[in-house]
């Protein structure tokens, strides 16, 4: 009875609310959101691209890739379409590091094993036959959540990653890539979980920056005078998080670009909550518009059932206008949500 | 086929197997002594041994040197890579008595590349071997 009389004043005051809603001059039906992205994307030369980085060549592929890529510059030849590339300079150079301690031990080992390179091509619609280019740097300089400081991490995976059986006398010595047997991946998908969980309830800082430049290539032709840079991005992203309850979270952004004005943007917000309610509050600052307030409330039900109470700021004119959002969302497939 | 071959002292102290390996790479292994069978090998001591967070390890061998003439050292090792960014890196193996390294015809050696993260449910594995030969100085 108590959580139908919920579900029922949750529903009369969302319908309210969404009529309201229907009056201001963006009634896009998505919850509010973070306006800036917190983030420092791991990938900055798709960002300042605007590329999905789902393509991005990792790991293993990165350094022939890479190697491929060189050779072409070095030729000066023609560069291929979509060329998407995202590695660690660090390791890609040859550096090495002894061991996990080392890692632990070491800043800069930990700073430089850290630090991701990315470079992405794409077509200039505008130009055709040219070809736009990104290349980006991200860095972190202070992770307090990083799994890697957890003792336990480390022993558990090698008692779940040692083979069950022994090796052959005699047998081929060539490394092969095996998938782990269901009970190996599943206790080491545990371990994963219970580690990230326990570091997650440490307070800690996270802070870390990214740079990138995007430019055309024209005709594709890789020559000192064919190349043009257009637009140059930063980012700082400084995190603090409560343990249990909220991260205070603080980003600057800054977008250069030769034919337009700067455009920087600063915000700062709250993300967190507890298991059952979530609460989100964000204000942000840009050269280029007004300031923008903003936050939600989501309250986790029952049965899936969700309800987020919205309220954010929008440009009226010379005026602010104030959004007002109430849903409720219903997600069957996962009850216990 | 090469086999490879490890010279050990029979009157010498124990026989210590190290594993080591860098870039934080894991590697965890099954090892065993094996004694020849008619024409099979036969496991007469088995151990798991890892290369863990300080990137290496000791194991003592149970079965005394003078007892090893003839006999063969064998692993399958597992690896994976802890750190995101490094899925290259090298893992060794080495044979030591009285803390010094002991010769091997062919050094147990592996520079990999392309090692999964641990969390992807994947690993490299190689399997490795050798027999000890008995030369008492």
């Amino acid at each position: 009875m108590k959580k139908l009389t919920l579900l029922c004043s949750a529903f009369l005051l969302g319908s309210g609310a969404l009529l309201q809603a229907q009056n201001t001059p963006d009634s896009d039906t998505a919850a509010y959101k973070f306006v800036l992205d917190y983030d420092v994307p791991e990938s900055p030369a798709f960002t300042v691209l605007d590329l999905s980085p789902s393509n991005v060549l990792r790991g293993s592929a990165a350094k022939p890739a890479a190697v491929n890529l060189i050779n072409q510059f070095a030729a000066g030849g023609k560069l291929q379409n979509g060329v998407a590339l995202d590695f660690n300079p660090y390791f890609l150079l040859g550096g090495r590091m002894k061991s996990l301690n080392a890692y632990r031990q070491n800043y800069w080992l930990r700073f430089a094993a850290n630090t991701q390179f990315s470079f992405a091509t794409t077509n200039a619609v505008d130009e055709p036959g040219s070809m736009l280019y990104g290349t980006g740097l991200r860095f972190t300089f202070l992770d307090q959540h990083d799994i890697l400081f957890d003792q336990e991490l480390g022993p558990a995976i090698d008692r779940f990653l040692a083979p069950s059986q022994t090796g052959t006398v005699g047998g081929s010595e060539t490394p092969t890539t095996v998938a782990l047997g269901g009970s190996a991946k599943d206790s080491i998908d545990a371990v994963y979980k219970r580690v990230t969980d326990r570091v997650m309830k440490k307070s800690g800082w996270g802070i870390s920056a990214g740079f990138a430049s995007s430019g055309i290539v024209y005709n594709s032709i890789l020559k000192s005078d064919s190349i043009h840079v257009q637009r140059y991005m930063t980012w700082v992203g400084v995190q603090y998080h409560f343990g249990n309850y909220f991260t205070v979270l603080g980003n600057v952004q800054g977008r250069y670009t030769f034919d337009h004005a700067p455009d920087n943007r600063a915000g700062i917000g709250i993300r967190g909550g507890t298991s059952k309610v979530n609460l989100i509050l964000e204000t942000v600052w840009a050269s280029n518009s007004r300031p923008v307030y903003g936050g939600n409330v989501e309250v986790k039900l029952f049965g899936g059932l969700k309800y987020i109470f919205t309220l954010s700021t929008v440009s009226a004119g010379d005026a602010y206008a104030v959004r007002v959002k109430s849903s409720l969302r219903w997600n069957p497939g996962r009850p216990t949500n | 086929m090469n086999q490879r071959y490890c010279i050990l002292n029979p009157n010498g102290g124990p026989i210590t197997i190290r594993i080591s390996a860098n870039n934080a790479l894991r590697a965890s292994g099954n090892f065993s002594i094996q004694t020849k069978s008619l024409d099979n090998w036969q496991v007469t001591e088995q151990w798991q041994q890892a290369a863990g967070d300080t990137g290496s390890s000791d194991h003592t061998v149970q079965t005394a040197p003078a007892a090893l003439e003839g006999k063969a050292f064998a692993g399958l090792i597992n690896c994976c890579a802890l750190l995101a960014n490094a899925d290259m890196g090298a893992v060794e193996i080495q044979v030591l008595q009285n803390g010094v390294s002991l010769p091997l015809t062919k050094p147990m050696h592996w520079n990999l590349i392309g090692v999964p993260n641990c969390n992807s449910g994947n690993a490299q594995q190689f399997n490795t071997s050798l027999i000890f030969l008995t030369h008492q100085p």
